[in-house]
């Protein structure tokens, strides 16, 4: 078991190498240049002035060598300087990933509570009216793009609308609070309640549908046919019997979904005006700022691979055959 | 329009540096006061007549109230007076500190926290004389002397240093020196010039020296590095190299071999196309930073910019080496303390000053914080010209789109929302005062003069029908214009009539002169049987959200009707930016913002900076030579009225419109008395410390 | 005893019900039957069918071009098509312009005919999720089966690049790739077929990885130990006894995933990097809807293109549900 955990983690290092070339690579390609952008309105700039700019900034090597850079400075701890922020990429992404990740992690916590109820009961009544109300009221969340239901949220609850929530931002400007207190916590779940809600709406439909399809497959299972035929009563078959073994599955789908926990909805952060990282990484990609967009690219890439690594590692300690293979 | 945003946030990237800080602040010391007797000079008055009676109190207090200012895009958060890139950071930056001079509400410079004179000397020389004003202090209370300015002059000098003030590029005497840290520095940098010009330049490169070059930058950032790639559409290297007549050599390689396949390339393009590339750039600033570096490295040291002399604690001279009209405007940096940012600040290494973003300045407010979007500064009440009365002022990130909704709803009280049709709508649909005032900026139409000759500029520009277009998208909130210039420069000749009409017939006529014809098929092809082409690159984001769009594609069915193509690219900036500046894009669609200058040397000059379309004339590189060295404004008009029609005859720039920007407030929480007509150089913001909230 | 009888009755229920299917349909008639048991499925074809006549032939009784724009003399009100050059000087761009008999949608922002880009729009929605899913499928299958089918190292490097291609974040990816496009100098109205292919490069990732555990599951069945041990020929065994088990999800996956790429065009769109204008999509149409003027004054330029998207992609989630339930015996209740 300890060679095949050990085996397993050098190969993941092996495909985060790959995942840093391909992305640095593409990154270093994309035509934009980030001096070029950032001088594009300055008169006086001459063409030898950018392109001290640019050695200053490390802009001039070419793809292999600044890749080479890139990954020295990963062995030391050092994911470089964002151009855009002229601040350390760790300290930026640190700076960030909290909004984006509780933002992400309510909305996770809320798709649970509704998703999952939900299609139990639908399963539970396949081809009933209920089943077709339930399946197409949360269909409709993702059959929209995001930034729709986002304009049509602002509008009904924003200014224009109700006048009850505020539209965008995280914090009433106008109010100085001392210290985290309870009235600025408020005002924070104020401004986040419309963004969530977004990612609420969009997210359940995927774990509506595969906690109905698992549960439908398991209502059929013979086992649970013997619970019924032995008398057992409908609401044990279903939630003590049926449940349980489809919460296996269910939890895997979640635990999957914690990468995207921190890589952010850039649009949806964008349109609330929410500090996030996926907002951020939107702006690195318009700006060219190369160590920003490695930096929180393979951040987002470490922790999809860590999670591969985690579920085939549990996959191994439960059935020893794939161990052999 | 909040796609424009982005567009926008990036154009109006401030690089003039000193304009910038000038247009920032608060208001003229009143025996300097040039501006006119408005609302501005209005209010200072009430003030000052109200403060004498108020006596008994010993120190007039800032109140506790929260003014909360709109800002229409993301802060890029660079809270440094060095560095601060965006309009948006610049905005916050501004309040914090002060320069000896600013800009009044005609754009003359006028006495500020000093003053600055000069005196042409006979031999062309011109010496600056920057004074400060005495017992100033900073925020945390050290007094302010001719040190901090000094301090500022160094900084942006350095070798090291990568921010936008591009102070590098005044002829001042000793700053190369300082720059290259080598007394000698010319004769190293005419020994470098000589070595590019003998080793490197066009003629005299040797195969070798080119060879490298075109493989070290990718063919100039041509080569994707992917042998399988496409140069063009169905176009492969292989079929490029193939066609350029290099056909054996390729079959000899191993085409799925990058560096193979990057080094043919090298010689295909060494072998035919070597005027299209420019290695002498490219070697002369490899042998500057290795000679820089060495400087460094080295035990002798330029300590000084010679022609910048500190005359006492409040008084300092620069030299210059010529005559520069924006001379004042360049010397006039902030007052930054030395005693703050200077700590671990040696030549060669700006790094511990970069890396301080909680700036400390004089200005009337200081610096808060930043969190949750929101930028907060909180009154100065040591800023040497009177206490502000609003005790904290906020800046908060809103969406454009939202923009309205937060000002109507009382969220933000100050907002400029983009000036288009719709939001001059909702602002009066709701009830709120706004002021229009002209953007010191303007639109146009670049056309790329390597890739289009010029009677094929001529017939592209007369397809162009601008005002239905621009009139279209922004209603009476923009105006077609007729020379590439600003109209807020009183050097805009303000006669100038339309050079190019809309007329597909002449057009044609044109390219008919350029050697095309329409052929049997009725595709207009020239000599060799290929159709006229040609691309443009326009930032409507993808939607064809841009004042120009219509223009072009009504252009395009035109010239399809001519027989020709015309291929619009609606793109993201980061793409049409490169795409110009690699020579792919014909032509693109550009503004140029805070363009307070009407020295358009380096956008029109052969080889200028911002040279984007590549024209060179030499009747026109004289007439822009002429411009900045005419002091006499009437003189002054006559050259840039000349020089604008040369462009203009040229077909190199399209002027396409002149906009509008909006400030909108919300008078609930305002005391409106105290805030000034907004004009193009002069508003709310110059005179922030007297706005009084109710 | 009364219960035994129920369970009796039940189990003999069951047994006639079987022996009913077993004699008169054939297994794809079975689905048929369980497939149009779903009524929500119904609906979901008839959309369908709906949808792709409204956009592949409307245009062919429809007078103006998605391209074509519309201009108005503001004094005398008289509405200008673009071939009239002569009388252009004068107009200004008929933006927005009300619903009418000549524009029974109006005009949209930009004084574009808003139903013929509705039309248009939806051709190149439509042609995006079947050419995306389409090189996703051929991909994903063939590269998942292989890895399912063989395991060991070839499944090992495959399931490592599977994981690469999953791990790189998808719109900061199709950014770039974007801007790369462009600068191949690709004309504008050929780019979104390339952009169509790379997302399908990109998405087969995850295809490969549902094919590949449905495989190893097979590979453990009865039947195909059975097959092993009896020796039939490899290609045998996965034409006769793999592919048929796969194709079920296949089917079901390629239909949801039909849904997922229009919106993710139109995403895509809304940052820029989608189908680029003057060439309409369902999602370029759409992104209308976050200028806030537009959203609550002009309705008929938003709301046709969110509707169309809407019924399209719900209908074509509602069909892979119905045909999933369908193939699934065990999901018959």
């Amino acid at each position: 078991m300890r060679q095949y955990i050990i085996r397993r983690i050098l190969i993941s290092l092996i495909v985060l190498l790959g995942v840093s070339i391909m992305l640095y690579t593409l990154i270093r390609l994309m035509p934009s240049d980030y001096v070029d952008m950032s001088t594009s309105s300055s008169i006086n700039m001459t063409d030898e002035m950018r392109e001290n700019i640019r050695a200053l900034y490390g802009l001039d090597k070419g793809i292999v060598e600044g890749y080479i850079d890139w990954l020295g400075g990963i062995f030391r701890g050092d994911l470089g300087m964002s151009l855009m922020f002229r601040r350390p990429v760790v300290e930026v992404i640190g700076q960030y990933a909290p909004v984006t990740f509780t933002v992400a992690f309510i909305a996770l916590v809320f798709q649970v509570l509704i998703a999952i109820p939900l299609g139990i009961l639908a399963a539970k009544k396949q081809y009933s009216m209920t089943d077709y109300t339930i399946v197409t009221l949360v269909f409709i969340g993702i059959s929209l793009p995001i930034f729709f239901f986002a304009a049509i949220l602002k509008r009904i609850f924003g200014f224009y609308g109700l006048n009850l929530l505020p539209i965008s931002g995280m914090l009433t400007a106008r109010v100085n609070y001392d210290g985290f207190t309870f009235a600025k916590f408020l005002d924070y779940a104020k401004h986040l309640i419309l963004p969530i809600t977004c990612f609420v709406i969009t997210g359940c439909g995927g774990l509506l549908r595969y906690t109905r399809t698992n549960m439908l497959e398991v209502l059929n299972a013979d086992y649970i046919r013997t619970a019924r035929a032995k008398g057992v009563p409908e609401r044990t078959v279903i939630y003590s019997h049926a449940f349980r073994n489809t919460l296996i599955p269910i939890i895997t789908i979640v635990g999957s979904t914690l990468p995207s926990l921190f890589s952010g909805a850039a649009i949806t952060e964008g349109l609330f005006a929410l500090e996030g990282l996926g907002n951020i990484a939107l702006r690195a990609s318009y700006m060219a700022d190369v160590p920003y967009l490695m930096g929180f690219n393979m951040f987002i890439a470490v922790l999809t691979v860590a999670g591969f690594l985690i579920s085939d590692i549990l996959y191994a300690a439960a059935d020893p055959r794939v161990r052999l293979s | 329009m909040n796609k424009m945003t982005k567009l926008l946030a990036l154009v109006m990237v401030l690089c003039m540096a000193t304009v910038a800080m000038l247009a920032g602040c608060s208001s003229p010391a009143p025996e300097a006061t040039t501006a006119p007797e408005d609302a501005a000079t209005a209010a200072p008055e009430d003030a000052a007549t109200a403060a004498p009676e108020d006596t008994s109190a010993p120190v007039e207090q800032p109140d506790d109230k929260t003014l909360v200012i709109g800002v229409e895009a993301n802060f890029e958060e660079k809270w440094n007076p060095f560095y601060a890139e965006s309009a948006y950071d610049q905005q916050v930056i501004e309040q914090i500190f002060v320069a000896p001079q600013r800009v009044n509400a005609d754009n003359v410079l006028v006495d500020w926290a000093g003053n600055i004179s000069y005196v042409e000397n006979e031999d062309g020389t011109v010496l600056y004389t920057v004074k400060i004003n005495e017992g100033m202090t900073f925020s945390d209370g050290e007094p302010i002397t001719i040190d901090d300015l000094l301090f500022y002059y160094k900084v942006v000098s350095d070798p090291s240093y990568t921010g936008p003030i591009t102070f590098i590029a005044n002829d001042i005497a000793g700053l190369k020196e300082y720059y290259y840290d080598d007394p000698n520095y010319s004769t190293k940098v005419a020994e470098i010039d000589a070595e590019v010009a003998e080793k490197y330049s066009p003629d005299t490169i040797s195969k070798e020296d080119f060879i490298a070059y075109l493989i070290d930058t990718n063919l100039a950032g041509w080569w994707d590095g992917n042998p399988a790639g496409e140069v063009d559409e169905d176009y492969t290297w292989s079929d490029y190299i193939t066609d350029e007549g290099f056909g054996d050599q390729l079959a000899a390689i191993d085409a799925t071999d990058p560096a193979a396949m990057l080094a043919l390339l090298a010689e295909v393009e060494y072998t035919n196309y070597a005027d299209s590339y420019d290695p002498a750039t490219y070697y002369k600033s490899q042998l500057e930073q290795a000679y820089i570096q060495e400087n460094l490295e080295g035990t002798e040291h330029v300590e000084e910019i010679s022609g910048i002399q500190r005359v006492d604690d409040y008084t300092c001279t620069i030299l210059f080496n010529s005559i520069n009209i924006y001379g004042d405007r360049e010397v006039n940096g902030y007052l930054v303390p030395e005693h703050y940012y200077g700590k671990d600040f040696t030549k060669g290494d700006v790094s511990s000053i970069a890396a301080n973003m909680e700036p400390m300045g004089s200005g009337p407010y200081m610096w808060g914080g930043y969190a949750d979007n929101i930028a907060t500064c909180t009154a100065n009440v040591n800023y040497f010209e009177g206490v502000p009365k609003i005790g904290t002022v906020k800046w908060q990130y809103i969406p454009t789109s939202d923009t309205i909704a937060a000002l109507a709803s009382g969220e933000v009280d100050i907002a400029v929302p983009n000036g288009t049709k719709d939001n001059v709508q909702a602002l009066e649909d709701n009830g709120l005062i706004y002021h229009l005032t002209d953007n010191a900026g303007y639109g146009y139409m670049g056309l790329q003069a390597n890739n289009l000759e010029l009677s094929v500029r001529k017939g592209l520009l007369s397809l162009m029908n601008r005002e239905s277009s621009v009139r279209g998208y922004y209603g009476d909130l923009a105006q077609v214009i007729e020379r590439p210039m600003t109209t807020v420069l009183s050097e805009y000749p303000d006669d100038a009539a339309v050079y190019y009409e809309y007329d597909p017939e002449k057009a044609l006529e044109y390219f008919q002169a350029a050697g095309y014809e329409q052929n049997a098929e009725g595709k207009l092809v020239n000599a060799d049987g290929e159709q006229l082409v040609v691309n443009v690159y326009i930032g409507g984001e993808g939607s064809g959200n841009h004042p120009a769009y219509a223009m072009l594609t009504q252009a395009a069915n035109d010239m399809a009707t001519l027989g020709g193509e015309l291929q619009i690219q609606d793109v993201a900036f980061n793409v049409l930016q490169s795409a110009m500046n690699d020579g792919t894009a014909d032509m693109f669609i550009l503004a140029w913002g805070n363009t307070t200058t009407c020295d358009k040397s380096s956008i029109y000059m052969t080889g200028g900076g911002q040279n984007r379309t590549n024209v060179s004339d030499a009747a026109l590189d004289e007439l822009l030579a002429k411009i900045p060295v005419t002091i006499d404004f009437d003189e002054r008009c006559e050259l840039v009225s000349q020089m604008l029609d040369k462009v203009m005859d040229l077909a190199v720039e399209l002027p396409l419109y002149q906009r509008k920007n909006i400030i909108a407030y919300n008078e609930t929480n305002l005391v409106m008395d105290t805030i000034p007509e907004a004009s193009t150089f002069w508003d709310y913001t110059d005179v922030l410390w007297q706005v009084e909230m109710k | 005893m009364e219960e035994k009888n129920t369970v009796n009755t039940q189990h003999q229920a069951a047994i006639d019900e079987l022996e009913k299917n077993q004699v008169i349909l054939t297994p794809g008639q079975l689905v048929m039957r369980r497939f149009f048991r779903n009524k929500l499925a119904v609906i979901g074809v008839c959309i369908l069918v709906f949808m792709i006549l409204f956009c592949f032939i409307g245009p062919l009784f429809y007078p103006y071009s998605e391209t074509e724009l519309f201009y108005i003399n503001e004094e005398t009100g008289e509405q200008i098509r673009m071939y009239e050059t002569e009388k252009l000087k004068t107009a200004i761009l008929y933006t927005r312009a009300p619903m009418s008999a000549e524009h029974w949608l109006g005009t949209d922002d930009m004084g574009y005919d808003v139903l013929a880009r509705l039309m248009y729009g939806g051709q190149i929605s439509l042609m995006v999720g079947f050419v995306v899913v389409i090189v996703e499928m051929l991909i994903g299958v063939t590269l998942g089966g292989v890895a399912g089918y063989y395991g060991g190292k070839i499944d090992m490097i495959i399931m490592r690049l599977v994981e690469i291609f999953v791990s790189i974040p998808f719109i900061p990816l199709m950014l770039i790739i974007s801007s790369l496009l462009i600068s191949m100098k690709i004309s504008p109205s050929v780019k979104i077929y390339y952009t169509m292919f790379i997302m399908g490069v990109i998405y087969w990732a995850g295809v490969a990885r549902m094919i590949r555990g449905n495989i190893l599951s097979l590979r453990e069945m009865e039947y195909m130990q059975a097959a092993e041990a009896a020796g039939i020929r490899t290609s045998r065994k996965i034409f006769r006894h793999l592919v048929p088990n796969v194709m079920p999800l296949i089917i079901v996956m390629a239909t949801m995933d039909l849904g997922g790429v229009i919106l993710m065009e139109s995403t895509m769109s809304y940052l820029g990097i989608g189908v680029s204008a003057p060439f309409a999509s369902w999602g370029n149409m759409v992104s209308a809807v976050t200028n806030d003027a537009i959203m609550r004054n002009f309705l008929n330029i938003w709301v046709p293109p969110g509707l169309c998207i809407l019924l399209t992609v719900l209908a074509f989630n509602f069909v892979g549900d119905g045909l999933r339930d369908a193939f699934d015996p065990r999901m018959k209740r």
